[in-house]
């Protein structure tokens, strides 16, 4: 283990591999940036461009890549209330709030040390558990992951502002969708209206782009103005106050690194729910949870934290087992096979020091994104302060781009504007465009993981109550969604 | 009760609409294909029908909202635009599509934000001009140039539609 891990060491730190972490760390803060583009699309853009590379070098591009990616979208979140990604919408609940008081730069300085620190502990976490990985991974079944999804749904519900009916109509909704398409089990078409695009269902990312990207220009476009509510010049000397409030919410900060490890190792969740719960169980055992959703520090280091440890666990099963985490790592699979790395146990035997410059390389690329961000802070700032004028046209453009580029289709570029205009209206009415999203990533996981229990159980509804794990889950559903009326009756008890 | 009290309920209702079209449709489906979205289906009913009390201020509606501790907003949360401003809003984005579809994504850019900026925004023409070229330019450096990634032709330049 020394032996590879040196050998590691000295891979990385030459002129060649630095220079590739910095061009990786640098396309995944771009990438992260533009709202649809994200990790997968980056590297599945970049696959071709690592073909003549020696797998060390393609390894580190890879990981400044991966790196880079989770920062590069909290800035968008923070700055435009368009998150890069899907786990970066939980950052939107707390940053833009704040962009719009003038404190971008605040908000930038929190999730860049939230980032780093939570990417170095995510891989900590990595290297700690590799040895009992695939009893973790093996705990979770059909009925836990469905009832994984329902926790997932329930708690962000919850976390809506106190809206927690909408934020339940609003996920009933984004579940409907992500019914439509091709039906797992039967195999027949399910609410496609004779639309061959819906054929393989409503696409994450247009959604994504259009909920979120469209519908905030089109709300901007309506009342006019700059992002930041409050006038004067744009105030750029509150960075480094948001990198101290990480280090003054430490238990913030570690909390939301577990989870994200956590959530990342097991196949199939991904980022997105690893950061809502993170926010979630954050504004729930807050003394003050009525500040979230106002610009509450902590919102944003909970989110960034685990939105970065997540990329540590889910390489868990991804190198442990060939089992990738997300979209991202199934893309990252690739890499890894186009350069003779076969995953599975037999590379964590035969690749030692691929594995530890893997490893290494993820640190140091999320420890430069945020550096490279803190320092851009200044600049980036002022994104809050420019004429909605000139920024809608150019968001929008490059939006529908991004929407586009994910796989060549015209119809993602339709879909995007129809979200738009459903983002939109769902704005101007007070129904949370959140929990939409969340349904839609979880919908598919969620039938699937029903079915496959129903069929494990002979159509037994037994097996999602009499498994430790999922009972556990199914304890943490009813905490969830009973929570706010227990609070209410402590604090009426209190009085 | 007068015409402006139920003014609320619109939404939930419009709402309720489509998801009774949504559970209808299901039941047009095999058992196994519509056990889930019938489950959802009902159930995201029975929470509009929860929302259409609080909505109205029924005593059962103000029960439902202090126990869920649920924010009953009721209208706009956002100040009603005019609707010139909205038809722009909603209607430049609209053009871009369009325009994407029939020329290709970069002229699409290119005119779109040029038009946007100049008559919507009122930029003079250098600056309009300026910026347009500007993203059109970051578009095609960042795909077509650096990745060597075709982005959309347009029907009129001999693409395939959808």
């Amino acid at each position: 283990m020394t032996e590879a891990f040196s050998q590691a060491v000295s891979n990385l730190f030459t002129l060649q591999s630095l220079s590739y972490l910095s061009l990786g760390t640098g396309i995944g803060l771009l990438f992260g940036a533009i709202p649809g583009l994200g990790g997968t699309t980056a590297l599945a853009l970049l696959i071709p461009m690592t073909f003549g590379m020696e797998p060390d070098s393609a390894i580190v591009l890879v990981g400044g890549i991966m790196g880079g990616v989770p920062f590069g979208g909290s800035l968008s979140a923070i700055l435009l209330n368009t998150p890069g990604a899907a786990p970066n919408a939980a950052t939107c609940f707390d940053g833009y709030p704040l962009a719009q008081q003038g404190k971008a730069g605040t908000a930038i300085g929190a999730a860049a040390a939230a980032s780093a620190l939570g990417g170095l502990i995510g891989v900590g976490v990595m290297l700690a558990v590799i040895p009992i990985a695939k009893a973790i991974v093996l705990l979770f079944g059909p009925p836990e992951f469905f009832m994984l999804a329902v926790l997932g749904l329930s708690a962000i519900a919850v976390s809506t502002g106190g809206k927690l009916i909408r934020g339940l109509i609003s996920g009933g909704f984004g579940l409907m969708l992500a019914f439509v398409g091709f039906d797992d089990v039967g195999g027949g078409l399910r609410y496609t209206a004779g639309i061959e695009y819906l054929w393989d269902g409503v696409q994450l990312v247009p959604a994504l782009i259009g909920l979120f990207a469209i519908a905030e220009m089109i709300k901007l476009l309506t009342v006019g103005g700059s992002v930041a509510t409050v006038g004067g010049p744009a105030i750029i000397d509150r960075v480094l106050d948001g990198v101290k409030a990480v280090f003054g919410n430490l238990a913030t900060l570690l909390r939301g690194s577990a989870i994200g490890s956590f959530i990342g190792a097991v196949p199939g969740v991904g980022g997105t729910v690893a950061s809502f719960l993170s926010y979630t169980l954050t504004r729930q055992i807050s003394r003050e949870p009525e500040t979230f959703g106002q610009g509450n520090i902590q919102g944003i280091i909970a989110s960034e934290a685990a939105n970065n440890a997540k990329d540590g666990g889910a390489l868990i099963p991804t190198l442990a087992f060939g089992i990738p985490g997300s979209a991202e790592m199934a893309v990252f699979l690739g890499v890894l096979v186009l350069h003779g790395l076969e995953p599975g146990p037999r590379l964590l035997l035969e690749h030692e020091d691929v594995i530890y410059g893997l490893i290494m390389a993820l640190s140091l690329a999320c420890v430069l994104a945020s550096a490279v961000g803190l320092v851009l802070a200044r600049f980036l700032v002022l994104v809050t302060r420019t004429d909605v004028q000139y920024l809608a046209p150019i968001v929008i453009s490059v939006a529908l781009i991004g929407a586009y580029a994910l796989q060549s289709s015209l119809g993602d570029v339709v879909a995007a504007m129809v979200f738009g205009v459903i983002g939109y209206f769902m704005v101007r009415f007070d129904y949370p465009r959140i929990t939409m999203v969340i349904a839609l990533v979880l919908g598919g996981i969620a039938e699937r993981s029903y079915h496959q229990s129903l069929m494990m159980s002979d159509g037994s509804f037994g097996i999602f109550f009499t498994r430790p794990v999922a009972d556990v889950l199914l304890a943490l559903i009813i905490i969830s969604l009973t929570l706010p009326a227990l609070r209410l009756f402590a604090r009426r008890l209190r009085k | 009760m007068d015409v402006d009290s139920l003014r609320p309920a619109r939404v939930p209702l419009v709402l309720m609409l489509i998801m009774v079209g949504a559970l209808i449709g299901s039941y047009g489906y095999e058992p196994s294909a519509r056990a889930l979205p019938a489950l959802v289906a009902w159930t995201t009913i029975g929470l509009l029908l929860l929302e259409l009390f609080v909505q109205l201020g029924t005593p059962l509606g103000r029960r439902i909202e202090a126990f869920l501790q649920s924010k009953a907003d009721g209208e706009e949360s956002q100040p009603v635009p005019v609707s010139r401003a909205l038809t722009y809003a909603v209607g430049w984005p609209g053009f871009l599509v369009a325009m994407t579809v029939l020329v290709g994504i970069l002229p699409a850019v290119l005119v779109y934000v040029f038009l946007s900026l100049k008559f919507v925004g009122g930029k003079s023409l250098p600056r309009a001009l300026t910026a347009a070229l500007a993203v059109t330019a970051f578009a095609w450096v960042l795909f077509e140039w650096s990745m060597s990634y075709q982005l959309y032709r347009g029907v009129l330049m001999g693409a395939s539609g959808f």
